[in-house]
């Protein structure tokens, strides 16, 4: 039996917890918050312990990982902790909320010979792998024109207030579009910023990133928090290749719609997985735990992805165009 | 677990032997086919032993079989797996007889073997959450459903009714029929179908409409046709609305799709949602491993053929035909 802690109840945690507890070699040991009642809830369906403070966890020599599912900004601070402690980790993205943060973390882990896995969990959605392997193939030649679009409710739930806060959070451009930029890093390498644009009213913040990939593709993507609620995350990609183009829209997809004679409740199951990204991902990191699979993002990936984010950042709030 | 493969003739014996290799506590120990060359062919791909008879094949320490041959030879091979003690996973539809589909019920019964029917469909995630919203009332009374298994004209055995026992009716009547079965447990009361040669040339029937009703009051209608062409992105679909007093419901089985347009390879929906056959495998492995009885049994498997036969009746005699 694995033991794990997750450390941090939120909504992220849900995720992670429903996964685990479909796997019969892991176990949930112990889970940890602040807000000891609010991991209390979540302890009490997973049938663990639940504790305000993390101590208690890496001083438990049963417990050999933890999963961090904490505010981005704490990030550092507990994968220091816990590599110290000698607990193996898994770190929701972003890593950190700078390249040297997340240095830092790397280096610590390696030192204290424990391994780091940031949670960029596009690479185990399967539309993202199918699109990865179509490009692999070679089924539309060699891609030329890349964009990629994501957008989503504001956060805006019971605990989330700090997404507001990009001195916790890394805003819009290390949260949200990190999917798309890690996307980028896996399938063309790490790209050049052309230019970045900010959009950023009280109730919708946007980004509009073009970069290109020498000897590769010219990319734009394109990130939204709305306060609209459009039904769920939103995401697309399209490939313009040499031989073929290929094209991905999770909302042009009905798989299962329920409507009933109220008229108002309007259920698009967001749940059309069994196994779901997070499942695949967590499932991944514990084998990589035990060494039975070999990690699928690579640190240098991680930073590409993380510098990415921030430098597109940077561009953006001065002057939109990398001169 | 060691599995063996009885026939490739059926495309679905591929799509079983990739799960298989899927699962690390199962082995596709050997392979017969009547056709030596595909049956050499397949044991090579799948680096698997090919034993020239059946007989050959069920002589050995495998545990269970995967019947995927021609739908009239069913019999056969069930039959011949049931005497040798096997656990036995069968290709839709169980065989193009009723008295056939009950020598191999009897069969399996009398030699106290696992046997268990494929129908795929019933392990899509769409379509296992239908099952729990209609079960748990929140449609209230179903009334009606309106189903689609449109799909390519297979052409091959499938198109040859000596080893097929029909044409799209056949093919395509019994995973929508096995849905409703499996969603209400209830049975087809009546059967109105009208079928042709519309689309394909030849003569075998590759269109098919059937009305049907159940003993619970419901009515459905199901479009069973081989009716996509070459050009179309994907092989075919299975699409249901459910309309209940308290709300509808549509199931669109295999819209989670990438697009892919390719010089190379050309216009192809690319599915990229839970593999429905894997599960099939993990559950026909599970059940035997934990002595469950079999999901989908035998019965199951005659009922649905029943209602395609009756649709075949009903079309013959130009009215509504009392099925089973």
């Amino acid at each position: 039996m694995f033991n794990i802690a997750i450390i941090g109840a939120g909504n992220i945690a849900t995720m992670h917890t429903t996964a685990y507890q479909k796997m019969k070699d892991v176990r949930i040991k112990t889970i940890v918050d602040v807000d000891v009642e609010r991991a209390k809830i979540m302890a009490e369906n997973v049938d663990c312990k639940a504790t305000a403070n993390i101590d208690e966890v890496l001083h438990d020599p049963e417990i050999e990982a933890v999963d961090i599912c904490l505010p981005n900004f704490l990030h550092l601070e507990t994968v220091m902790k816990a590599a110290e402690a000698g607990k193996h980790i898994i770190c929701e993205k972003p890593a950190a909320l700078t390249v040297e943060d997340a240095e830092k973390m790397f280096d610590i882990c390696r030192k204290n010979n424990v391994v780091l896995y940031i949670a960029q969990v596009c690479r185990f959605m399967t539309a993202y792998q199918e699109i990865h392997h179509v490009l692999e193939e070679k089924d539309v030649g060699d891609p030329k024109l890349v964009r990629l679009s994501r957008s989503v409710h504001y956060p805006m739930l019971v605990g989330q207030e700090w997404y507001k806060d990009e001195s916790k959070s890394g805003g819009l451009f290390l949260d949200f579009v990190i999917h798309d930029l890690d996307f980028i890093v896996w399938n063309f390498g790490k790209p050049e910023i052309i230019s970045s644009q900010l959009i950023s009213e009280e109730k919708l913040k946007g980004i509009i990133i073009n970069l290109k990939v020498d000897g590769g593709p010219m990319i734009t993507v394109n990130g939204v928090w709305t306060s609209i609620d459009q039904g769920g995350l939103h995401q697309r990609v399209e490939i313009d290749g040499t031989n073929g183009f290929v094209h991905y829209d999770n909302r042009n997809e009905l798989p299962f719609v329920f409507k009933n004679t109220s008229g108002k409740s309007r259920m698009l199951s967001k749940e059309t997985l069994c196994n779901d990204p997070f499942y695949r991902e967590l499932r991944h990191f514990i084998n990589c735990f035990r060494g039975t699979e070999q990690p699928l993002i690579t640190d240098k990936e991680v930073i590409q992805t993380l510098e990415t984010a921030i430098e597109a950042r940077e561009i953006a709030r001065e002057k939109g165009l990398n001169e | 677990m060691k599995i063996g493969i009885i026939s490739f003739a059926h495309g679905h014996a591929y799509s079983y032997a990739d799960a298989i290799k899927k699962h690390s506590d199962l082995e596709l120990a050997g392979v017969f086919d009547e056709d030596a060359v595909r049956g050499r062919k397949a044991a090579e791909a799948y680096q698997t032993t090919f034993y020239e008879s059946y007989d050959d094949l069920l002589a050995t320490d495998i545990s269970s079989v995967i019947v995927t041959s021609e739908n009239v030879k069913h019999k056969e091979h069930v039959v011949a797996a049931a005497d040798a003690k096997k656990n036995i996973l069968c290709e839709k539809p169980i065989a193009t007889t009723v008295e056939d589909a009950k020598v191999m019920i009897e069969s399996c019964r009398k030699n106290d073997v696992f046997f268990q029917i494929a129908f795929p469909v019933r392990y899509n995630t769409p379509v296992k959450r239908a099952k729990e919203l209609i079960e748990t009332g929140k449609l209230g009374r179903v009334l009606a459903v309106k189903g689609t298994n449109r799909g390519t004209n297979p052409g091959g055995w499938f198109i040859d009714k000596e080893l097929s026992g029909g044409g799209a009716v056949m093919d395509h009547t019994v995973h929508v029929v096995d849905l409703l079965r499996w969603f209400m447990d209830t049975e087809v009361t009546d059967v109105y179908a009208e079928y042709d040669n519309l689309v394909s040339g030849g003569k075998i029937d590759d269109s098919g409409i059937l009305t049907m009703t159940l003993e619970n009051g419901v009515f459905a209608t199901l479009d069973c046709s081989w009716s996509r062409n070459d050009a179309y992105p994907t092989w075919g679909d299975v699409t249901l609305e459910v309309i209940g007093t308290e709300g509808t419901l549509t199931v669109d089985a295999f819209d989670q799709k990438v697009n892919v347009y390719s010089d190379k390879e050309g216009v192809n929906w690319d599915f990229w949602g839970d593999d429905m056959d894997e599960s099939l495998i993990r559950d026909f492995k599970e059940s035997i491993k934990e002595g469950r009885k079999p999901s989908i049994t035998g019965t199951d498997g005659l009922k649905a053929l029943e209602v395609a036969l009756s649709a075949y009746q009903s079309g013959e005699q130009k009215q509504t035909v009392t099925n089973g």
